[in-house]
């Protein structure tokens, strides 16, 4: 029985087409999954012991455009995985002195002190993520904050240069059904596993707020910092910066700096 | 007399006050930071007053500054914080005071400062039933948060499981009261107490706080002279002037009868032991609060308690707003019926708006109503930034229910209007 080539030729091209497509979908072996990339940033962001710096944060557009707010940021790594974040706001001089403590535990909701030095007194806040500056910006004012990371499963999507810098972009999706994180999009540096860009999504998959993180710096021994960070909302067109100057690292904070009681002496 | 008595008092405290202001001038040229607010503003009173001394519009200036100098090697540091108000038309409510002068020591697991200092316990916002270490500075207002500086010892060591403080009271510092805004004179530079050592005796407390997670925890034990004073009334008969002791008779009768007679009360300073809890719980948004007291005096026993809730909005009602609202129940049982406490059973309702725009606008309201006898106070305010040091605010005080024989009826013609400025160095 004769075979007839058209038959040859369309299930060859066929069988070509599907192994391709096999291979194009199959993942490969070099590449590691969303989630691997992610570990390797919260790595890299981690096991810095404390740091310091002195952040300006600057909105420039929006309802409260212009308004600029300067503080002290330290930041402590303790023993059982907690990060100890400390706010001291500068400027404006109505608000100097003013300090924010927030202990951010692995699997505890945060702890969040304020101390307002008018009224020489330390309050609790409620864990709710407010709109104030101080609140609406705390990932960007802290540097970067592994915690929503850790509450997201993440799939990568695809590599792409960004500003020159070759990435990974993973999809995050939160891990809880009931959680109100919104998925996301991460640009992940594929070289120090550094974030790049953050992009939070909303229902229609379109970014309601972006994060870039610029100039990037090594400070010693092998910690980079993004010097500086922007950050645009989509929704009620507001945009900010926040700039970072005299970043320290290996300061000499014991635990007792970032206690609720140590707020009244933080000048 | 009761002038020449103020101005005695003043120039005593100033006597006081110049020497440490010199060596803290002394001090301040080496190193330290100065910080503080000093308001300008005026008070309106559209109604004709209810008593011939009050007037229908004050104006005051107020200083509130604070240095504070550290010396990082020995980890020690110095604060001083005087307070100053000065009044255009009522010069009872002209004062200086020294809120803080304290040398601190801090140590890895203790702390350690001496000299007059000031304390915040308890977590309830209107009123902490708890935080009953310092003098209230009631030439600020009855319902005012401005305290006097107490002299004290106090040493703090803090654990694994919480921290223990420790502190050693030298002396009482008297209440002084505005007695223009009141219809009944205070003999507040004559008081009786039930310590034989009078205002100096030596007052001990011992309070123990733990936080652990959502959780904090306050323990109070006082023992010694209590800082509120319950009043003992005299009426003075008109024309003769004999004094007679009223004590027994209520203070519904006597108020009235204060349109016949000249009424004049002596404050009266138990001695008592006081033991106090505080409670809070955080969860999401909410802070769930509780404080109890019980004061067990020589010549009165006091219980009181508050519970309370404290309620974030994030972004409310969909704005970029944040609200926070504080809903607050206050009890509290007296055997002795004469106090100015005007928060004593209370129903507090408030809120504060935050507007998070370029000014740091707030608008803040807030209603208290007296569960016996129907007293309602409401109050409104709001607050922006109008320069990069300087904020103004605006607010209103009403007393729209006042009955007789209610502490608030003291207040029925005192619906007022506040302007103030505030310039922060």
């Amino acid at each position: 029985m004769r075979t007839n080539p058209t038959n040859v030729h369309f299930c060859a091209w066929t069988l070509l087409a599907v192994f391709s497509a096999c291979a194009w979908c199959a993942p490969n072996d070099e590449e590691p999954d969303g989630d691997a990339i992610v570990a390797r940033v919260i790595e890299s962001y981690s096991g810095f012991g404390n740091f310091q710096a002195d952040v300006a944060l600057r909105q420039e557009k929006g309802k409260a455009a212009n308004r600029e707010l300067q503080a002290n940021l330290k930041v402590l790594e303790t023993e059982d995985g907690a990060k100890r974040r400390k706010i001291r706001v500068e400027k404006p001089r109505t608000l100097k002195g003013a300090v924010l403590l927030i202990i951010e535990y692995k699997d505890a909701p945060s702890e969040r002190w304020v101390y307002m030095p008018q009224l020489r007194l330390t309050r609790r806040l409620a864990d709710v993520k407010a709109a104030g500056p101080l609140s609406e910006h705390q990932d960007a004012l802290s540097g970067f904050n592994a915690k929503t990371l850790l509450q997201q499963r993440f799939t990568l999507l695809r590599k792409e240069d960004l500003d020159g810098v070759s990435c990974y972009v993973v999809r995050g999706e939160p891990k809880e059904s009931d959680s109100e994180l919104p998925p996301s999009l991460t640009w992940v540096d594929t070289e120090k596993h550094l974030v790049r860009k953050m992009q939070s999504l909303g229902e229609d998959g379109k970014p309601i707020r972006t994060l870039r993180f610029l100039d990037y710096k090594e400070f010693p021994p092998g910690h980079w910092r993004a010097q500086n960070i922007t950050i645009d909302s989509s929704i009620d067109a507001q945009s900010a910066s926040v700039v970072f100057s005299n970043v320290s690292f290996q300061n000499k904070f014991s635990k007792r700096d970032f206690e609720k009681r140590s707020l009244e002496f933080s000048r | 007399m009761r002038k020449t008595q103020h101005k005695q008092r003043r120039h005593r405290f100033l006597g006081l006050v110049c020497p440490v202001l010199a060596l803290v001038v002394g001090i301040a040229c080496e190193a330290g930071e100065w910080t503080g607010t000093i308001k300008t503003g005026a008070v309106v009173f559209p109604e004709s007053p209810a008593y011939d001394a009050q007037h229908p519009l004050y104006l005051s200036l107020r200083l509130n500054a604070e240095y504070y100098h550290t010396w990082p090697e020995s980890d020690s540091g110095f604060i001083f914080e005087p307070f100053l108000r000065l009044d255009a038309v009522d010069t009872e409510h002209t004062h200086l005071e020294l809120r803080q002068l304290l040398w601190f020591k801090r140590g890895e697991t203790w702390d350690l400062r001496l000299g007059i200092g000031q304390e915040e316990w308890g977590c309830m916002q209107s009123k902490s039933i708890g935080n009953f270490l310092n003098q209230k500075d009631y030439l600020e207002g009855l319902s005012a948060r401005g305290k006097l500086g107490q002299p004290m010892g106090h040493l703090a060591l803090h654990r694994d499981y919480g921290t223990w403080n420790f502190y050693v009271l030298p002396g009482l510092r008297k209440a002084q009261f505005p007695s223009q805004d009141l219809p009944i004179h205070i003999e507040e530079n004559n008081p009786l107490y039930a310590s034989s050592n009078e205002e100096w005796n030596i007052d001990f407390a011992l309070r123990f706080e733990r936080s652990s997670g959502a959780w904090d925890l306050g323990l109070t034990q006082f023992y010694g002279t209590a800082r509120q004073p319950s009043f003992i009334p005299y009426w003075r008969r008109f024309p003769v002037g004999d004094l007679i002791t009223t004590r027994g008779l209520t203070r519904e009768r006597l108020l009235n009868k204060a349109d016949k007679l000249a009424v004049e009360v002596v404050p009266y300073y138990d001695r008592a032991s006081i033991t106090a809890i505080d409670i809070q719980y955080a969860h999401g948004p909410a802070l769930y609060k509780f404080e109890a007291l019980a004061q067990l005096g020589e010549r009165e026993d006091r219980y009181a308690a508050s519970v309370g809730i404290e309620y974030t909005f994030p972004g409310v009602f969909g704005s970029d707003k944040d609200l926070m609202a504080l809903g607050e129940f206050h009890y509290e049982d007296r055997t002795e019926p004469w106090n100015f406490d005007l928060l004593a059973s209370t129903l507090t309702l408030g809120g504060r708006l935050l507007f998070n725009d370029s000014k740091n606008t707030s608008a803040q309201f807030g209603t208290m109503i007296d569960i016996d006898s129907g007293g309602t106070a409401l109050a409104l305010g709001m607050s922006r930034q109008i320069a990069e040091a300087w904020t103004m605010n605006i607010a209103a005080t009403l007393f729209p229910v006042t009955p007789v024989g209610d502490p608030l009826h003291y207040l029925r013609q005192d619906d007022a209007l506040r302007v103030e400025f505030t310039w922060f160095f």
